[in-house]
């Protein structure tokens, strides 16, 4: 039986989705599509009347600015929004600011797919020598967080991005939600599924298949134990979503001439 | 001995303000040229290499988006933003949205300057006929405050202003500083001045003649017991502060053709 409703979504496109880059931990900005996704979610939201308590972001700026896009549309700037790492998405070590398709060609299709959507094989750490490694943990807001610079990941799964955002969302989130609270929560692609993992109770090997589209409001029911009752729901015009689907599913496929 | 710092701001001005209308409560946007003050004073900040945690703001719009637009330009989006009533412009009554000129060729400019500029003169209230009295009290961030909605003020002076306003600094804000953390207050004209003259310890008389000019970053040192070690001081270029205070102070002055 439905208690508790629950708002979480993806962030719109940043630069480097059109270059096709995993950007991970790289503070990249929205673009201005991606803004524009933002504001048609908090259209969407107002048209159904949604009143926020409590906001939840990342670190990074693209899910903060999501919310705030969000928050404007709805007239709701003044809702409090918290941000912790433990909402990042996940970090892809080595291979942030790869190209995908590059390293599909390199490494297959195959093994690319496995690294973006299996449970838990992690991908090659970053090291110091990445170009983008002193940008991210240089970061002041990493020094500022709940854990220790230097145990702050250096590459994830997506088993690994549960293991950190599950204790945010059962000390953080869940009270807010238990307490009766509209939460939004304005995540990525990656740490939105490992939470829908745990809330939905859906399979290491079925999680690999779900697609979250970006700038799409995801809506969960729950009961009094914060277990999903019945699959998540995209608000807002189905066809139009799944070709956001597809979208992102046909990131990191290579593009044959022969095709 | 200076202990402590703290930075607050007037925000820049909403498209009322160029109409010469008293905003108050309302909730007007920034125009594009505020957001471009917004922006100058972040870019000022970083400059400074300020590193905030948290900012305070009002519950209006204009505070917040003005704090929104200074953590994008110090790269802080994650910093923490709190939003209370208790920050809000000074309650302008019956006189919300009437144009000042206007108001003082019926009152006269020293009726006018008493209730902008006197410590405890409080305009009369505002009715709920009032063309924006239910836009202001029909909003749901009014009925999830700390105080119930008909206990909120329909009207005030400064010293008003100071007496809400000094139990959410002595609660929220005070512990923070106390905390060593670096304090951003992003707020309005009014809020601002009641705050400066308890840590200032400026008179009721003297308090008339403060004036903030909007969009400039203000720096009050503390000493250990928040007392203000010397005046609060004004961030940026002298002359263009010096402009821009005069450019308030020119609000309310009638326009004679005789002059």
């Amino acid at each position: 039986m439905s208690k508790y409703k629950l708002i979480m979504l993806r962030h719109g496109e940043g630069a480097w989705n059109k270059e096709n880059r995993f950007c991970s931990w790289v503070d990249q900005k929205l673009n201005s599509e991606g803004m524009e996704e933002a504001r048609n979610c908090g259209k969407q939201l107002k048209a159904l009347n949604f009143e926020f308590d409590l906001v939840f972001t990342s670190v990074l700026n693209r899910s903060i600015h999501t919310a705030w896009l969000i928050l404007e549309e709805l007239g709701q700037e003044w809702v409090p929004v918290e941000s912790s790492w433990r909402l990042n998405e996940r970090h892809y070590g080595a291979l942030i600011g790869l190209n995908r398709e590059q390293m599909a060609l390199n490494h297959g299709e195959e093994q690319v797919r496995l690294w973006r959507r299996s449970y838990s094989v992690t991908p090659p750490p970053i090291e110091e020598s990445h170009p983008y490694y002193h940008e991210i943990y240089n970061d002041r807001r990493y020094k500022v967080c709940d854990t220790p610079l230097d145990q702050l990941p250096r590459s994830e799964s997506l088993k690994d991005v549960l293991e950190r955002l599950l204790p945010y969302w059962n000390e953080r989130i869940a009270p807010e939600v238990l307490s009766g609270k509209t939460i939004l929560i304005s995540a990525h692609g990656n740490s939105s599924r490992a939470l829908l993992k745990h809330l939905e109770g859906i399979s290491d090997e079925d999680i690999i298949n779900i697609t979250l589209p970006t700038g799409v409001p995801i809506l969960l029911e729950l009961d009094e134990n914060l277990h999903a009752v019945g699959p998540h729901q995209f608000l807002g015009n189905q066809e139009a979503i799944q070709a956001a689907i597809k979208k992102v599913e046909d990131q990191g496929k290579v593009k044959r001439a022969d095709k | 001995m200076s202990k402590y710092k703290l930075i607050m701001l007037r925000h820049g001005e909403g498209a009322w303000d160029k109409e010469n209308c008293f905003c108050s409560w309302v909730d007007q946007k920034l125009n594009s040229e505020r957001m471009e003050e917004a922006q100058n004073c972040g870019q000022q900040l970083k400059a400074l290499n300020f590193e905030f945690d948290p900012v305070f703001t009002s519950i209006l719009n204009r505070s917040i988006l003005t704090a929104w637009l200074i953590l994008e330009e110090l790269g802080q989006e994650q910093v923490s933003v709190e939003s209370s009533w208790h920050l809000s412009e000074c309650h302008y009554g019956a006189l919300i949205g009437l144009n000042r000129e206007q108001i003082v060729l019926n009152h006269g400019k020293e009726q006018v300057r008493l209730w902008r500029k006197s410590y405890n003169v409080t305009p009369p209230p505002i009715k709920e006929s009032h063309p924006y009295y239910h836009e202001i009290y029909n909003d749901w961030r009014y009925k999830v405050c700390a105080i119930p909605l008909d206990q909120l003020p329909r009207s005030e002076s400064l010293k008003d202003v100071l007496e809400r306003l000094l139990p959410y600094w002595n609660k929220r804000i005070a512990p923070e500083v106390l905390s060593s953390k670096t304090i951003l207050m992003s707020a309005h004209g009014n809020s601002s001045q009641a705050l400066l003259k308890h840590l200032e310890v400026i008179s009721d008389e003297d308090i008339i003649n403060i004036t903030c000019p909007t969009g400039v970053p203000i720096i009050l040192e503390l000493d250990e017991n928040l007392h203000a070690v010397g005046p609060h001081q004004f961030l940026g270029n002298q002359e263009a502060i010096q402009a821009a205070i005069k450019k308030v102070e020119d609000q309310g002055k009638v326009k004679c053709n005789d002059k």
